[in-house]
Parts: structure tokens; C-alpha cells; sequence
């Protein structure tokens, strides 16, 4: 990938383009660029993803482990979000480069991820109240990244909680207020998460010039001043904002921006569901008929 | 190709992981049929399997289960031919451990030809699991398309011929989907009765599981989570379980009750909850008022209506009394392991159909020798054949709603009574290894055979040191033929003695890890019967090459001593060497060459000078506060050609056993402290804990009452107290305490020197606090080891060394109870039709009959003091002095009563009992009179004589 670097006759360029409704790579300014998507993809853990949007490649596995609860939800489970940024997908993330990065995307995810706004059913997660949970770690790996990676993480981590599968757990009354369980050794006797479907995407507005775009490239990014990302879930409601950047927005733009976020987040949540389903209901189909099933895994980047 | 199978599964730690493995699959297995010309192998299976009457000539491919539940079917050897699956042997493996390894042992077994298809790594039989499918509906359909592919293989490639496959298996569903695919399938019962031949397979059916509509007899166990946490918690005790000898419904666990290790009764069958003696089970606590008060009631055996009526079980309920002496009782809420074993017993004749009956398989009622066992319900055809004959028969299960266990028939012994039988049949319960050695061990002995010699390169190899010249000599039992250790002393220019031990060298022959040392480990020691012994090592060796027989040049390992004129040790060393002896002489000669005046030969000199010795070391051991215990052993005198018993004698002690017995001593403490020293956390050593003091309680109550005290804080007061505990006018009453003293002692133990803390070497008897066996390597596995350990070879670690142990503490308990077990059957064998008045002892007072010892035939039983055919007693029990009084005789422990030997064979089948009844004191209703008995004794006999014909 190119340095982050831009220089003005490139920048004037760019935002001279956004004017006129036509970015370097010729799309309009709210359109998306292509994406791959592939679920189930790593063997060894309980769900995972992998998507490109344009050439930003995220990997994103999700791991559920047994926890303790925390003392003040004593029946719920846990969320806990890590991103990593690998040293391949920029020369910037080399060393500690990537740190910042991996705070700013941790902290954005989590914010959106962990809370109610998540629409996941975090009781559904407790074992035995007051004492054990599932916790859903969920561990997303950057491997390329060219412009728009939050958007790209959020997106790959829904369809990984989509793909994830939890064990069943039976469990037995010891008395006492005493209760052990156990785990059903069988993978495929394991339950989708709950509230899986009611996960939001975010939709990053960059503001270049007086003008918002979405999913920018690199350069696109460096020309932005100000950047809006709305959590938006599949019946286009709000579930987060965060502003980014130093940059500022004035309020009738961003009631403009939350709108169009809200607007363009629909389709599309609904067009990555169908396609979920439809590889899911293809993995299903080949599983009864006993045939083997097999990824695309790293193939996907070449597509 | 590559698959892979995934699976998720919970560490120790309690975490979840989900385990993926790869898969591979081949196209290159093979079906192992002679038929098949395509396939590469070498054929496992027959080109012409058998045919039954059901089915033409073919191949039988089982489930899962009847390798789980009809085992012992799987391997008799009428069952040929059989094509064991992969996924077969996984199930079996997950469910169960040692099936798994007797259905391995059945595939290594090439008469048996049973062969192994690798189903799931097959190309054309591996399928994946569908959608929604169980595990088991997989498995199943696995071995559904695996059996397919068999038949459409054989066919295609079969040149002609053609041999059938069939699925054997007990699910009916299993059966329907097979047909609907074209393979023949058949339950086992059908199956098995379709083959002719052998109709006794029939009989080895496993029991089906009991319909559930009938009413529960037991509690349900605790689910094991549940148990776990119990045990974690402290709410429930896990122990090992433990019926009584005398009384089948009294068994005892050891726990800690309230801070303190202490014994647990559990009383009553229903309290028992379906364990079996020794299993590992898991027991609660009774509340305080339902403990034991009471002194324990010997139960001679059962009422039969109870027991065989299968519809109550006993509860035993004492009445409420606010003694404090409480002592703790509990009930089994679950069994941890089970310990269920094939067992030796008979058919109880009046459950059997008379002869003429029904053909039909009848129920019948099993009893094991071991009286601990319960009562066990086997179908069978065979019933009135198998009459009169000692036959073993397993356990299936023991369901909620019966009251005895249902089990299975697996062989037939011999007819009871027969010496060869019984003799099997206690090697068999004690769990004795007494087939031949094997071929493979066999070829572990040198190939010169008896011709076997010293050589030089012996002397020269291992540094052996040429003690060929020395007077060395072995004193042993009369007719001893593994003679293991030889001894000599001699005088050093500097006035001090050289004493020397030599133990046969057996390593030089048996080597760490070939067959030969495998099997003896596995063996652990030699069981010593009254008329044979079951060897440890093969005879060539034993009794030979390892003997170290008299003027010959034998190979031992030699402890040397340097003594000062006051048997204090100055020099102690180690070395390999060859020896020759130059008198094998027997205890009695030894003595007399001792005593005799005029022999002044050097021999006979060092004898006197090594008996000097002993006693020194023996006094000074006594010091110390080693013990002399004694126990009621007896030698039979055997008729040379039935050896039949023909006369009893007690073991007597010459001074020369002590002599011997002293120096092997020594050479054990010697070695135990050199190879602690060598290997800290890997040597093997021996120890015998302090008894707890409450062991002693009783005995303690009565001698109190006799005027000694007991004192057992150490070794050493113990000791003296039992040297104090002389009547003058009853010589044999010390012996007595000694033998009481005796039963209260704990089990010296095996041990590897890295588990245990150093203050827990302690050897309470010989009060040496380091002791181990390295005397008699011909007959002790440990002593192998130790001769390997003390030459400064490390042989194995911490763990392997505790396994070990273990397994040689379990043969030597077993071998132990074996010899006991002879004595027992050849004292039998003795008073069959013979009838005897002799004096004995009382041993313990029973709240309904006391314990006898018969010194001269060193039996003991109970001698019941109910009357004959009722339970009122003419005597009343006093817990206090622990005594039973009728009119003005009173019993009591140590008491001498005359009582009347006989053996009883009971009625129920072939249980043969030794039967004591009081004859002095004469009390009316429980005490017999001499004359009287002997009249019965005919009509017995003739009665005896009629039933046989």
C-alpha cells in the first residue's frame, strides 16, 4: 500500500472529484466499493469471517470461553474486543505503529459492541448466575488495510458472531445452591448466539471539502478533516455515533449525514444477511447430503 | 484427502476447547478376505467361515454394543471370523476401558481371527455426520455402510465365492435399516442359537435390562457431578468398600468423620445400594441417632426367603440408646469405580429345576465362594448340568428394581470339591497370573538350558569378585529347591569378621524390559500353596540357574559386612560375584552342627560364629522395639501320591531360622539406606505404618480386665507390654495376645522413597526406620529390582516406580490370601468326614456367637450361641465387659472352651464350611454333645450317599 502521504495537487484532485459526484477510482460519492465475504472459514474456532471491502482485508475470529461473572451483572455474559493491525498491511503498523490504530479500532468496536445497543442477549450467555459465562472474545485481525477499516471490521465481526456457535452446557443441581455443568461434546449440538441479527453495522461518513463521502481509499481519507461514524442497526436505528478527527460538522449537516448513514445502512445490512444465508443454507444443504464442504479461505482475495 | 473431525471438550481447568483433528483418508485398505484378489493384504479372515443354521458361510461385523455387553461371547473360541470396525473400537474405547483392551487382546489373538477394518479412513466407507444426526445414529449408519461395502466388495472381487456378511447387533431399528439396504443382521441371542454346536453360548447371553414398571428396590445413585461436588465439599466420603467376613450385611469404609479418620459402618443391604465388595463408592453420612451402638452380630447366612424372594431388602434398625460411644454408619449415594470381576461360585441346587424339567432356560440363583458377594441371577439352560460343578459367571447390571444382581454364565471350572478345582478356583479369586510362562518368556532364558555354567568372561565382565573359595553355605527349609541366599563368615587379620549375604543374582538373567522381567513384574511375587507353588520366575531359573545350590558355581550378588567381636558393622560394600556353596543345609541340620560338641570343621565354626552374631543383633533389635508377633500357621502333612492331608502340625521355630532371618535383615536395612542414598526420589523401599491407636481399643478392654495394660504409643512400649502379658499357669495365652496383636497391625507396604516424606520410611515392626526387600529375588519382583538399584543402575522414574509398587502391594496381599485360602481348603479337605473335639480360644464376643482359634489346626470360626433353628439365645449379651452369660457360665475373650470340628457342605449348593459348636461349656440348646453328633454324622452320610445316586 502507498504511503500516507498526499500531496497537494493530489488532494486538490480529489476533492475537486468529490465536487463533482466522481472519485479517482470512478464511483459516486456514496457508493461502496466491492466486497467479499466468507464465514466459517477457521476450523479451530467457534465462528470467524473474513471480508474485503475494495483491498482492506479483515480476519476476524471469535472464541467463546468460560468466564466467571462480573459481581455487578451477576447474569449476564461478556463481549471482549481486540483488533490487531498486522505489520504486512502498512509500513506505518510496523514496530509499535500500529497501536494507536489497534486502540482507536478496539475502543470504537467495543463502545458499540459491548452494551445493549449491541442487540446481543448477553443473559443468554450466563451459565449459572452469579458465578459462570460465556465471554465472546472476539479477535479481529487487520491484513490489508486501504481506506475505511472500521466499517470493514464491524461488518466482518457481525457475520463472525453470525458464524459463531456456542456449546450446549447441561446443567445439574448439586443442592445446595450448588449447580455444576457440563458441555455437550458434540460441535454441531451448539446454538447461534442470541440476538445475533439485531447487531449494527457502522456506516463512516468522511467529510472532504464541504462534502461527505463513504468508504474511502487511503488518499480519499487523507484529504478528510472530519470523519462521522453511525452505528446503524437493521431497522435503521441509531446506535451509536462517534466523531473522529479534528475537523468539525455544522448540526444541519449532521442530522444530513446521521440520515444518509441510517438510509444507506439498511440495504446493505440486508444484502450481507442474504448472502450469510444464503452460504450458510449452501453449507447446510451440502452437510445433509453428506458431501463435504469445503472454503474458500484465503482464495477469497483473489476473487 | 483431508478431513477433519472437530469436537469440543472441557480441560481440568474447567475451560472449553474446541479440538480439531485431521483426517485422512486412503484408498489402499484392505478387506483381509482370501476371496478378495484386488485388495493387497494378507488375509486375517478364513476363505471359508463358518456357516450356522441361520446363515451360509460368512462374516460377522458387531456393534458397538454387543462388544460392551456381550463380551464374553466375543470370545469364546466358537466365535470366528469377525470383522471388528474402527468406529466399533473408538465407541468401545470411549465407553468402556477394559473392554477395549480385551477386544484388543482378541485381535492380537490370531487363532481367533478377528480382524480390524480401518472403516473410517476408507474412502468408500468414511461418511461425514449429517445434519441433525446423533453421534450414535452416525456410528450406526457407519457401520451399516461399512457392512455394505463389505458384501458389494466381496461380491464384485469374491471370484465366485461367496461368503455373506452379518451384522450382529441387539437394535432393532439398526436391524430394520440394514435389511432395507440388503444386509443380513441378527440379535445375538438369535444369532448365537443359530450356532448348533455350542450350545453353552446361549447361556453366556448377557442378561437384558430389567422392564422399569417393576418397583424400586434401591435409591437412585447421585448423578457423578453431583458426587463430585460432594466429595470436594466434604459432604460425602469416598472410599473403598468393604463387607465383612462374618456378616455379608455389615461393610465398612474408612473416612473422616468429624476432623477424624475413622471407620464408617453401613448396614443392610439397602444401605449397601447395589455396590459390590471393593468398589470405589461414595458414602454419606447417617444422622447421629441411626449409629451404630451395638456390637457386631455375626449372620451366618441368609434367610432365603429374604434373599431370593427379591422383594425386600432388610432394614437393619438399632434401638435408640444415648450411649455416646456411637460409632458412625452411613449409606452408598453412588459407586465411583466399579471393581466387578468374573467370580467363582456355584448354582444353588433348590433354585434349579429337577432334573427331567424344562429344557427351556430356567433362572437361577448364583452364589460366589466369596460370601461378600451378593447373591447373582443368571439365565440358563444348562442348569441341571452345571449342578455340582464350580462355574464363573459376571455381573451385567444391577438395576434400581432388583434386589440381587443379574449376571451372566461364562465357564465351567470342575466339579467342586476336587482339590485341582478349588485349587483353580482360589488362584482364579485371588487374582493369582498361574498360566504357563509364554513363548516369548520362555525365550528370554539362556539358550544352554541346564547346561548353563560360569564362565570366565562372567568373572571378567562385570567386575564379579571370585568368592568361589570361601566357605559359604545356605540354611533353608527341608526340601527347599529355590535356595536364594547363602551366607559365610570369615576372620580378618586385623581380628575383625568378614560376614557375607549372597543373594542369587537373577538380574543376570532377567534384564529390565524384556518379556521375561515384564511378566515377572506383572507376577510380583511366587505363590506359595500348601501342595504346590506358583512360580514368579520359569523353573530353569528358579530352582536352577538362580538356586544357589551346593557345589556348584553360581552367579549372586554379595553384601559384605565388616564386624567388630560386638556385631558392630565398621565396613559395608556391594558386589556382583560368583560363588559356590559348599552345604545346602536345613534348619535342623544347621541346628545340630551347632549343638554337636565334637564337629570343629570350619563350616560348623562360622555357623556358631554367625549364630553369636544373630543373637547379638537380634537382642540389640529388640532394644530397639522390634516386635514378635506371631500368627496361627500350620504345615500339612501330605499322602505323596493323592496329596491328600493326612496330618497337621504347627510351625515350630528352630534357632536357626532366627539366624538366617537376622542377617537377611540386615542386608535390607544395608541396601535400603544404599540406594536411598543413590536414588532419593526413585529407589523402592518398604514400609509398615504405625497402627492407629484406636486399632487397639478392644484388645486393649479385655487385657485390662486379665490385669496389663496395653501400651502402644511406640513400638517399643508395645513391645514390652506384650512381653509383660505372661499367665503362668496358660503358656499359651502370651502367644494369644500376640496373635490379637497381630490383626491389629497395618499392611507393610511397597513404596517408591519419592512420594512419601522421609519421616514416613518408618518400619514399625522390625523398628528400622529404612527397610526394603532385596533378600529373595527368586521369589520377590522387588528384590529384583533392588539387587539392579544397589549395582547403581537407575531404572525408572517417580511415577512408573509408583505403579509399580502399587501393583506389587496388590500381588502380595493376593498371594498372601491365596496360601490362606489353601490352608483353609486343605483343613477342609482334613475334617471331611471326620469329626473332632478340641480345645480353642476365644478370640472376640459377638453379640449372638464368639470367635474360636483352634491352636492345633490354626482354624478359627464363629461358634453360634443361638439355639438351633431359632434366634433366642439362652445367652444374654453384656456390651459392657463384652460378654455372654447363660445361667452361671459366663464367655469371654481369652476364655478356653472345648468345641467340635466338623465341615458341613450346606445345603444349597457346594459351600464347603467348617463348622465349630460348643461342646465345653455345656450349655442346654446351643452346646452339643459329643455322642449325639456322631449319629447325625451317619444319617448325613447316608443321606450324602443317597442324593448321589
Amino acid at each position: 500500500m502507498p504511503a500516507p502521504l498526499i500531496s497537494p495537487a493530489e488532494k486538490s484532485y480529489i476533492e475537486q472529484g468529490i465536487q463533482q459526484d466522481c472519485r479517482a477510482d470512478g464511483r459516486g460519492r456514496l457508493e461502496y466499493r466491492h466486497v467479499v465475504m466468507e464465514s466459517g472459514l477457521l476450523s479451530q474456532a467457534s465462528g470467524s469471517a473474513r471480508c474485503r471491502l475494495g483491498d482492506s482485508d479483515v480476519l476476524v475470529g471469535v472464541k467463546v470461553e468460560i468466564g466467571e461473572v462480573e459481581p455487578n451483572k451477576p447474569n449476564q455474559g461478556r463481549v471482549v474486543c481486540n483488533v490487531e493491525c498486522s505489520p504486512s498491511a502498512s509500513q506505518q503498523f510496523e514496530g509499535r505503529g500500529a497501536d494507536e490504530m489497534n486502540n482507536t479500532l478496539t475502543l470504537a468496536i467495543d463502545r458499540l459492541l459491548n452494551g445493549p445497543q449491541s442487540g446481543l442477549d448477553l443473559e443468554k450467555l450466563c451459565i449459572i448466575p452469579g458465578q459462570q459465562c460465556w465471554v465472546i472474545y472476539i479477535d479481529a485481525m487487520v491484513m490489508d488495510a486501504a481506506g475505511n477499516l472500521l466499517d470493514c471490521v464491524v461488518m466482518t465481526t457481525r457475520a463472525a458472531l453470525y458464524n459463531t456457535r456456542i456449546p450446549k452446557t447441561e446443567i445439574q443441581d448439586l443442592g445446595d445452591g450448588d449447580f455444576e455443568f457440563e458441555v455437550v461434546d458434540d460441535v454441531e449440538d451448539a446454538e447461534p448466539i442470541q440476538g445475533w441479527e439485531n447487531l449494527p453495522i457502522s456506516v463512516t461518513l468522511y467529510k472532504i471539502a464541504d462534502r461527505y463521502i463513504i468508504d474511502p481509499t487511503i488518499l480519499e481519507e487523507l484529504c478528510s478533516t472530519v470523519t462521522l461514524t453511525v452505528g446503524v442497526n437493521k431497522d435503521g436505528l441509531v446506535c451509536g455515533i462517534q466523531k473522529g478527527a479534528s475537523g468539525s460538522i455544522d448540526p444541519s449537516l449532521l442530522t444530513e449525514m446521521i440520515q444518509t448513514a441510517t438510509t444507506l445502512a439498511k440495504p446493505l445490512i440486508e444484502q450481507l444477511d442474504a448472502k450469510l444465508l444464503e452460504e450458510d443454507n449452501k453449507v447446510q444443504e451440502k452437510r445433509r447430503r453428506g458431501e463435504h464442504v469445503e472454503k474458500l479461505g484465503f482464495f477469497a482475495s483473489v476473487i | 484427502m483431508l478431513r477433519s473431525k472437530s469436537f469440543v471438550k472441557r480441560t481440568r481447568k474447567g475451560n472449553v476447547v474446541k479440538v480439531v483433528k485431521e483426517h485422512y483418508l486412503r484408498d489402499d485398505i484392505p478387506c483381509s478376505s482370501p476371496i478378495c484378489k484386488s485388495c493387497t493384504h494378507t488375509p486375517v479372515l478364513s476363505e471359508e467361515p463358518k456357516a450356522t443354521s441361520g446363515f451360509p458361510s460368512h462374516y460377522i461385523i458387531p456393534d458397538t454394543n454387543v462388544f460392551i455387553s456381550q463380551l464374553d461371547i466375543m470370545e469364546h473360541p466358537a466365535i470366528k471370523d469377525v470383522i471388528v470396525l474402527q468406529t466399533v473400537r473408538e465407541e468401545v474405547r470411549h465407553l468402556s476401558l477394559p473392554v477395549y483392551n480385551r477386544l484388543n487382546a482378541i485381535l492380537a489373538d490370531k487363532t481367533k481371527r478377528f480382524y480390524l477394518f480401518a472403516n473410517e479412513h476408507q474412502r468408500d466407507t468414511f461418511i461425514e455426520k449429517l445434519k441433525d444426526e446423533t453421534p450414535n445414529d452416525r456410528n450406526d449408519r457407519a457401520i451399516r455402510v461399512a457392512a455394505k461395502w463389505y458384501k458389494d466388495h466381496l461380491k464384485a472381487n469374491g471370484s465366485g465365492k461367496e461368503i455373506e456378511i452379518v451384522l450382529l447387533t441387539d437394535d432393532r431399528g439398526n436391524r430394520e435399516k440394514a435389511s432395507a439396504t440388503g444386509i443380513k443382521s441378527s440379535g445375538v441371542p438369535e444369532y448365537v442359537e443359530s450356532i448348533k454346536d455350542v450350545p453353552e453360548l446361549l447361556d453366556m447371553v448377557s442378561a437384558p435390562k430389567a422392564a422399569s414398571e417393576e418397583k424400586t428396590v434401591y435409591e437412585e445413585h447421585l448423578t457423578p457431578a453431583q458426587i463430585k461436588n460432594g466429595i470436594k465439599k466434604g459432604t460425602l466420603i469416598q472410599s473403598s468398600f468393604n463387607v465383612s467376613q462374618h456378616n455379608v450385611h455389615e461393610a465398612t469404609v474408612v473416612g473422616e468423620v468429624e476432623g477424624e479418620m475413622k471407620t464408617i459402618y453401613i448396614l443392610g443391604r439397602k444401605n449397601f445400594n447395589r455396590c459390590i465388595q471393593g468398589d470405589i463408592v461414595a458414602v454419606e453420612l447417617l444422622p447421629k441417632s441411626q449409629w451404630k451402638r451395638s456390637a457386631s452380630v455375626a449372620i451366618e447366612d441368609e434367610d432365603d426367603e429374604k434373599l431370593y424372594g427379591e422383594e425386600e431388602v432388610e432394614d437393619l434398625k438399632d434401638d435408640p440408646m444415648t450411649d455416646e460411644e456411637a460409632e458412625p454408619t452411613g449409606k452408598v449415594v453412588g459407586i465411583i469405580r466399579k471393581k466387578w470381576r468374573p467370580y467363582c461360585g456355584f448354582i444353588v441346587k433348590n433354585t434349579a429345576p429337577s432334573q427331567g424339567e424344562s429344557k427351556g432356560p430356567t433362572n437361577v440363583i448364583f452364589r460366589a465362594i466369596d460370601r461378600r458377594i451378593p447373591p447373582i441371577k443368571i439365565r440358563t439352560a444348562q442348569a441341571s448340568t452345571l449342578l455340582g460343578n464350580r462355574i464363573v459367571v459376571a455381573i451385567d447390571s444391577w438395576p434400581v428394581n432388583s434386589g440381587i444382581p443379574l449376571g451372566h454364565f461364562v465357564k465351567v471350572l470342575g466339579s467342586s470339591g476336587d482339590r485341582e478345582t478349588e485349587t483353580e478356583v482360589l488362584l482364579l479369586e485371588h487374582d493369582v497370573p498361574y498360566q504357563e510362562f509364554s513363548k516369548r518368556v520362555l525365550e528370554d532364558l539362556p539358550v544352554e538350558g541346564d547346561q548353563w555354567i560360569v564362565l570366565d568372561k562372567h568373572l571378567n565382565d562385570e567386575n564379579r569378585r571370585d568368592f568361589r573359595d570361601l566357605n559359604v553355605c545356605s540354611i533353608d527349609p527341608p526340601g527347599c529347591t529355590d535356595i536364594d541366599d547363602a551366607l559365610h563368615v570369615r576372620t580378618l587379620p586385623n581380628g575383625n569378621y568378614e560376614i557375607g549375604v549372597h543373594i542369587a543374582d537373577v538380574t543376570y538373567f532377567v534384564k529390565y524390559g524384556m518379556p521375561m522381567d515384564t511378566e515377572a513384574a506383572a507376577r510380583g511375587t511366587s505363590v506359595y500353596l500348601v501342595d504346590k507353588r506358583i512360580d514368579m520366575l520359569p523353573s530353569l531359573l528358579g530352582t536352577n540357574l538362580c538356586s544357589l545350590r551346593s557345589n556348584v558355581d553360581r552367579l549372586a550378588f554379595s553384601c559384605i559386612w565388616e564386624m567388630n567381636e560386638d556385631a558392630e558393622i565398621v565396613n559395608v560394600s556391594f558386589t556382583k560375584s560368583v560363588i559356590r556353596s559348599k552345604f545346602s543345609f536345613t534348619y535342623e541340620e544347621a541346628q545340630t552342627r551347632i549343638d554337636d560338641e565334637r564337629m570343629q570343621d570350619d563350616v560348623t565354626k562360622g555357623i556358631r560364629v554367625l549364630n553369636k552374631f544373630a543373637k547379638i543383633l537380634r537382642q540389640r533389635r529388640m532394644d530397639a522395639g522390634a516386635l514378635t508377633l506371631s500368627s496361627p500357621e500350620v504345615r500339612f502333612r501330605l499322602e505323596n501320591d493323592s496329596q491328600d492331608p493326612v496330618d497337621v502340625e504347627m510351625k515350630g521355630l528352630k534357632e536357626t531360622n532366627a539366624l538366617v532371618e537376622e542377617f537377611m535383615l540386615l542386608a535390607n536395612i544395608s541396601v535400603a539406606k544404599t540406594i536411598y542414598s543413590k536414588f532419593p526420589s526413585s529407589a523402592m523401599l518398604r514400609k509398615h505404618a504405625p497402627p492407629p491407636t484406636n486399632n487397639f481399643d478392644q484388645l486393649r478392654k479385655t487385657l485390662a480386665e486379665k490385669g496389663f495394660t496395653l501400651e502402644t504409643d511406640s513400638s517399643k512400649a508395645l513391645a514390652d507390654s506384650l512381653d509383660k502379658a505372661v499367665l503362668p499357669d496358660d503358656p499359651y495365652f502370651n502367644n494369644l495376645v500376640r496373635i490379637m496383636t497381630t490383626r491389629c497391625m497395618m499392611q507393610a507396604q511397597y513404596f517408591c522413597s519419592g512420594t512419601e516424606a522421609e519421616s514416613d520410611f518408618l518400619h514399625y515392626g522390625l523398628a528400622s526406620p529404612i527397610y526394603t526387600h532385596f533378600t529373595s529375588p527368586i521369589r520377590r519382583y522387588a528384590a529384583c529390582i533392588e539387587s539392579d538399584l544397589a549395582y547403581g543402575h537407575e531404572l525408572t522414574d517417580m511415577t512408573k516406580m509408583k505403579e509399580l509398587c502399587d501393583n506389587l502391594n496388590f500381588r502380595n496381599r493376593m498371594a498372601q490370601q491365596a496360601s490362606r485360602s489353601s490352608v483353609e481348603l486343605f483343613t477342609g479337605i482334613y475334617f471331611r468326614n471326620k469329626t473332632e473335639v478340641e480345645e480353642g480360644r476365644v478370640l472376640r464376643v459377638l453379640k449372638n456367637g464368639i470367635i474360636v482359634l483352634v491352636p492345633k489346626y490354626g482354624v478359627e470360626s464363629i461358634v453360634y450361641t443361638t439355639s438351633k433353628g431359632s434366634a433366642s439365645s439362652p445367652f444374654v449379651y453384656d456390651d459392657d465387659d463384652k460378654s455372654l452369660t447363660a445361667g452361671d457360665i459366663k464367655l469371654k475373650t481369652f476364655d478356653s472352651v472345648k468345641v467340635q470340628i466338623s465341615v458341613e457342605g450346606d445345603e444349597l449348593g457346594m459351600r464347603q464350611t467348617m463348622k465349630m459348636q460348643l461342646v465345653e461349656p455345656f450349655v442346654e440348646g446351643v452346646s452339643v454333645s459329643v455322642k449325639k453328633r456322631a449319629i447325625e454324622e451317619v444319617e448325613d452320610d447316608s443321606k450324602s450317599k443317597k442324593s448321589k445316586q
